[in-house]
């Protein structure tokens, strides 16, 4: 969330001028960057001669200069979706890994190889079936597990490809061969991390960049475009990216490469199958997609036809993909392929549907599905690792040289009781490359993750990509989550590098376009609420600003309205005081604003805004933003020590800034496009259920003086210096509902706010809606007129009846209006943003006990 | 036989919904010793239907209400031709122990998979059944459904549709789902390859378990001739009264209906089977047709349009059951 908690990269900060000077690679392993006589590998030579020209002070400012960069530029290495609600840094080490072309070329070739083999076992396997009926692998394989989707078999797929993005995870043998330790065929990851990296790396070595004659990344990426583009027919097809939501731990993935690719990104709840074709709901009514590039896994795709439980699938997907409507890349049941079990026939599988000898070897694997390997794995188990045959299956993988003795006798065992569940491989002693600890060049092991994407006939490989380290130099364990970290791989290039980008567009003109764009109605939804949040948290803090000016204060005649400020504020919070507590005023404010668990109270409403905002982040410019990002470290949160009332004023203080300046930014920085309108209605929506509200619980019980609880009601609907211009200090009850309710001039008035959300509503009909006005609008209309109709002097008049006057007939009004604002809401939900309601699945029940049967 | 099969299924929701997908399995299989002659479905609200045949042969028919509304009402009368088993299919000669299928689409129906897990009990109870040398596989099968009745109980209301074998093994007790899942399992433990049926009895004037609702049994693989339904919760061998809708490797795979909703509202679902022996084929009879029933929506929603007056009411009541 904040700068410092953002990255904990290494600043390179050595002192002896040559940064590799005390690098000593573990003897016996292959490292990156030396070879085995400690001389530096030549196609490094290049690169530690640059680095030494910068020397260590200067490429310590350069880093630091890039991160800040790309800060600025709002590409963040926070990684949403931790339940915790904690951003996770994303460790990127400064130096890069260095390939020579040569060795490259071999890499690449495997690679492209590979995804071939692999799109062409998924064709066989959900097709004519060949594989199984010439028993080159056992059924087990297929339908030994869930991967296989049979509802998928025999369905055809656009251009017979069904694997459009493949990644291998990479690594290096002691002997300097690489081999494939895990392969992604379903929808693999990595590829929006790999351009981060490569942004932040190459900004910050720049000359370095240039003079290494780096490969590029971009053109990978324009054949991935084009590759999805070719898998439907229409001219202009309509692509999303499916993510499975925020709360998926690479969402920021998601929503950088969707940003990137130029599609629009979705969640299963946004799209829609009708008549066999899926539509994406857009406010302006149903756009049809074309092509969907997923990052769900296969099952969850479809409520109906595969996963019963998945609440993020589409529930029809599977027959608009039967019916050949859209295409889904990777095709649904690509997960097959990754399965670990396969490894070890992919030789054999390679010579029969690809006639060629398989060019990167998998690490060596054995299933013990099959006798002879599940001898070899048995008599060797200490020296394997154990992972479960088929992915999905929620075991991680087992170093069984680290188990005791017990354990493994417990994993033997389990072997032993369900043999083809396990596959056992050989121990990898992974290369090693340089990574910057602290501040020296310490080696790191290392694996790569490759992307690669079809094309016309076979495979792009990308130049270069994520190379994750290990957390320590003892442990093959590559991983972010434990203490590992990620550098960018660099692919140099003997000949000219091609310079394609897609940040630099040439040639090609721009069409002007002034549409906003129409909207997904999930995000609609998402800024209706963010505006009613946002709104919410400004009335709250203003009210509690009245208090604490009211409080501390000694001076201030404050008997009398105070117990009423903190009614108001209690019943806008939701709060219930806690039985059997006795609070100072003080003390009160501090539970009311700080420990109020209820959803509508204090610190649930700012938590909201953080979350919905981060969940229409691309809708918002970076200043606004950034506005967000200080919301956090405005407001105290509540620990063990109260905030005294000096602390409380300045922090409420700058929320409301804060918060105003959020306003005025939509205002004058977001085009009018629904995205701002839905905003602006949830706004508008919330102040006036507050103006309402704050009227109701301060004018309807009256109190002996009203002065001075009028001067603050007006001080708190932020309309006192109006107020006093008009009417001098003459407060009383009439003028000041005028000011508050029926004044269509002033912006804190309720019947300001009906008037803007008439203005929003009759934008929004777009199509189906026939003539008349719509149900929103009559309700808005029918607010309007009753405000402009009332009797302001009636409205004021005071009824004792009981020996406590109250204001019945304004009580009467008000509440009429606040349950027609809330509804209003409810009923702009049903007209626009109905369908973003959660899916359901109908109980799987057999028949119920029926009639009896009649004939006979 | 020439028997007539009425199955009407009501959906009643607790409030209004704005999207019901489903899939329906209702249509009888068209096979050897069963001809379906009409098959006519019914759906309120009107919505377009399509079918499809899904990957184990069985007809799917689909359809989806996206206005809102507040009940679906499905209605599948068919009529089917059956036969009985002829004098080929009466006596097979296969033997028990098969051979391992080289067809290796048998395997599915040939592996243990929840609700057909494995588990100690089923291990138990199958070395019981275990023929001692050499035994004809008719015989096996007989044998199977001899033990199931032996020591379990027929009584509704112990069991769920999602209950798995094991449940079923634990309690002794069960209705014509655990019954089939049981033999699937029992039979898959010997090496028999074994697939669920879900279809319909028509009783006549004799007594049968699973009349007049939607019933289950299963079908054992018999290389020479194929597949041949046994009926564990009867305790018999399938015949012409027996009407089959779909087939699959357990319930998971066939249950009538399959559906999404969204919305937020709580379901309950009315099921009644009538079944009826015609004397002869009608002359009117209609081979096949879907006809729209009347059940009400509530407008259109979905295109960004505007919900009548009318709803104004329901949405005030479904604000206060939130609030309440």
């Amino acid at each position: 969330m904040t700068l410092q908690q953002e990255q904990n990269s290494s600043p390179p900060t050595v002192s002896d001028g040559r940064l590799y000077s005390s690098y000593a690679p573990a003897p016996g392993l292959y490292d990156e960057m030396m070879d085995s006589h400690g001389a530096v590998r030549p196609h490094w030579q290049m690169f530690l001669n640059l680095l030494d020209d910068l020397g260590p002070a200067k490429l310590h400012h350069r880093w630091e200069t890039a991160r800040q960069l790309i800060h600025d530029n709002g590409v963040t290495y926070n990684v949403y979706g931790d339940p915790a609600g904690m951003d996770r840094p994303w460790h990127l080490d400064s130096l890069p890994v260095l390939f020579s072309a040569a060795e490259w070329a071999n890499l690449e070739a495997g690679v492209a190889q590979r995804a071939r083999l692999l799109d062409a076992i998924l064709e066989d396997l959900y097709g004519p079936q060949r594989l199984l009926a010439e028993k080159i692998i056992p059924p087990e394989l297929v339908f030994g597990h869930g991967l296989f989707l049979r509802p998928l078999h025999g369905v055809a797929v656009p251009g017979s490809r069904r694997l459009h993005t493949y990644a291998a995870d990479v690594g290096r043998g002691p002997d300097g061969r690489f081999v494939v330790l895990m392969d992604r065929t379903q929808a693999p990851s990595g590829t929006g991390y790999t351009l981060e990296n490569r942004m932040v790396v190459s900004r910050a070595l720049p000359d370095v960049f240039r003079d290494c004659r780096v490969s590029r990344l971009a053109t990978f990426f324009r054949r991935f475009r084009e590759t999805l583009k070719s898998l439907s027919n229409r001219e202009n097809p309509r692509i999303v990216l499916l993510t499975p939501g925020p709360y998926n731990e690479t969402y920021f993935e998601h929503a950088y490469l969707a940003r990137y690719l130029g599609y629009t990104l979705v969640e299963g709840a946004d799209l829609i199958v009708r008549d066999n074709y899926v539509y994406l709901k857009m406010l302006g009514g149903l756009q049809r997609v074309d092509v969907i590039l997923r990052r769900q896994d296969d099952d969850f795709c479809d409520p109906l036809e595969l996963r019963a439980d998945s609440a993020l699938g589409i529930p029809g997907l599977v027959q608009a993909v039967y019916s050949g409507n859209v295409a889904v890349a990777n095709a649904l049941g690509s997960g097959l392929a990754e399965t670990p079990a396969l490894m070890m026939f992919l030789p054999a599988i390679c010579r029969r549907l690809l006639d060629e000898d398989l060019i990167l070897p998998s690490v060596e694997s054995f299933w013990c599905g099959n006798a002879e390997s599940r001898q070899f794995v048995l008599d060797n188990l200490s020296r394997m690792v154990i992972k479960p045959a088929f992915v999905g299956s929620r075991d991680k993988p087992v170093f069984a040289r680290n188990l005791s003795h017990d354990a493994l006798e417990k994993l033997r065992s389990g072997i032993m009781a369900s043999p083809s569940n396990y596959v056992g491989e050989h121990y990898v002693e992974l290369s090693t490359a340089p990574v910057l600890m602290e501040d020296r060049v310490q080696p790191r092991h290392l694996v790569l993750r490759l992307h690669a994407t079809c094309v016309e006939n076979g495979y792009c490989v990308m130049p270069g990509g994520l190379a994750r380290f290990s957390g320590s130099a003892d442990s093959m364990i590559v991983s972010m989550q434990r203490g590992g970290g990620s550098k960018d791989a660099w692919v140099l290039s003997d000949g000219p590098v091609d310079s394609f980008s897609f940040l630099q567009p040439a040639g090609q003109p721009v069409i002007i376009s002034r549409a906003g764009g129409d909207l997904p109605s999930r995000v609609a939804d998402n800024l209706f609420w963010l505006g009613r949040y946002e709104e919410r948290a400004q009335a709250n803090a203003r009210l509690a600003r009245g208090i604490v000016i009211r409080l501390m204060d000694q001076n201030f005649d404050s008997t009398a309205e105070l117990p009423t400020l903190f009614s108001a504020l209690a019943k806008q919070t939701m709060y219930a005081e806690p039985e059997g507590r006795q609070f100072s005023a003080e003390g009160k404010l501090v539970e009311i604003l700080l420990r109020n668990p209820h959803a509508n109270g204090f610190p649930a409403t700012l938590q909201s805004i953080y979350r919905i905002a981060a969940l229409v982040r691309d809708r918002m410019s970076l200043d606004i933003w950034r506005i967000i990002n200080r919301l956090d470290g405005d407001f105290p949160r509540a620990d063990k020590s109260d905030p005294a009332l000096l602390d409380l004023l300045p922090a409420l203080d700058r929320l409301i800034i804060t918060l105003a300046a959020f306003d005025g930014l939509a205002m004058e920085s977001m085009t009018r496009s629904y995205a701002w309108r839905f905003l602006d209605i949830g706004r508008r929506i919330e102040r006036a259920i507050g103006t309402l509200t704050l009227l109701s619980e301060t004018l309807v019980p009256v109190v002996d003086r009203e002065g001075p609880l009028l001067e603050s009601v007006l001080e708190i609907a932020d309309s006192i210096i109006t107020y006093r211009r008009r009417y001098t200090t003459n407060l009383q009850v009439p003028p000041v509902l005028d000011m508050l309710l029926a004044d269509e001039s002033n912006p804190r008035s309720a019947a300001f706010q009906l008037v803007r959300l008439q203005e929003h509503l009759a934008l929004l009909i777009v199509d189906g809606g026939g003539a008349g006005l719509s149900a929103p609008e009559r309700i808005v209309l029918r607010l309007l007129t009753d405000m402009r109709l009332a009797d302001i002097t009636t409205l004021g008049r005071t009824e004792d009846a009981d020996e406590k006057p109250r204001r019945e007939h304004l009580d009467r009004l008000l509440t009429i209006w606040i349950e027609e604002l809330r509804m209003l809401s409810d009923v702009i939900s049903r007209a626009y943003l109905v369908h973003i309601s959660e899916s359901r699945q109908l109980g799987f029940q057999l028949a119920t006990p029926a009639a009896l049967a009649t004939d006979s | 036989m020439l028997v007539q099969v009425s199955h009407i299924t009501e959906l009643d929701y607790s409030a209004l919904i704005s999207e019901t997908v489903m899939e329906l399995r209702m249509a009888p299989r068209q096979e050897r010793l069963q001809h379906r002659l009409s098959f006519v479905l019914g759906i309120g609200p009107a919505s377009q239907v399509r079918s499809y045949f899904d990957w184990l042969g069985n007809t799917v028919h689909t359809f989806a209400i996206n206005n809102l509304h507040r009940s679906v009402k499905i209605s599948a009368v068919s009529v089917v031709q059956t036969y009985d088993r002829d004098r080929l299919t009466q006596h097979p000669e296969d033997m028990w122990p098969l051979n391992p299928p080289t067809d290796h689409s048998l395997f599915d129906m040939l592996r243990l998979d929840a609700p057909v897990v494995d588990c100690p009990a089923l291990t138990e109870l199958a070395e019981k059944i275990k023929p001692r040398g050499r035994e004809s596989l008719a015989r096996v099968g007989l044998n199977i459904m001899d033990k199931i009745n032996e020591e379990f109980v027929y009584e509704k209301g112990i069991t769920s549709a999602s209950s798995t074998i094991a449940e079923v093994l634990e309690h002794k007790r069960g209705v014509c789902q655990d019954f089939t899942h049981l033999m699937i399992g029992l039979a898959r433990k010997l090496h028999i390859p074994a697939r669920y049926v879900s279809g319909f009895i028509h009783a006549g004037n004799q007594q049968f378990r699973g009349a007049a609702e939607t019933h289950a049994w299963c079908e054992l693989y018999f290389p020479s001739i194929g597949w041949i339904g046994y009926d564990p919760t009867n305790n018999c061998e399938v015949k012409d009264n027996f009407v089959k809708m779909a087939v699959g490797r357990h319930y998971k795979d066939v249950p009538p209906h399959k559906g999404v909703y969204r919305g937020n509202a709580t379901e309950t679902m009315k099921v009644e089977v009538h079944t009826m022996e015609l004397p002869e084929i009608s002359g009117n009879l209609v081979g096949e047709r879907t006809s729209p029933l009347n059940v009400p929506v509530f407008g259109n929603t979905g295109r960004g349009g505007v919900v009548p007056w009318i709803l104004e009411e329901q949405v005030q009541q479904q604000q206060q059951q939130q609030q309440g």
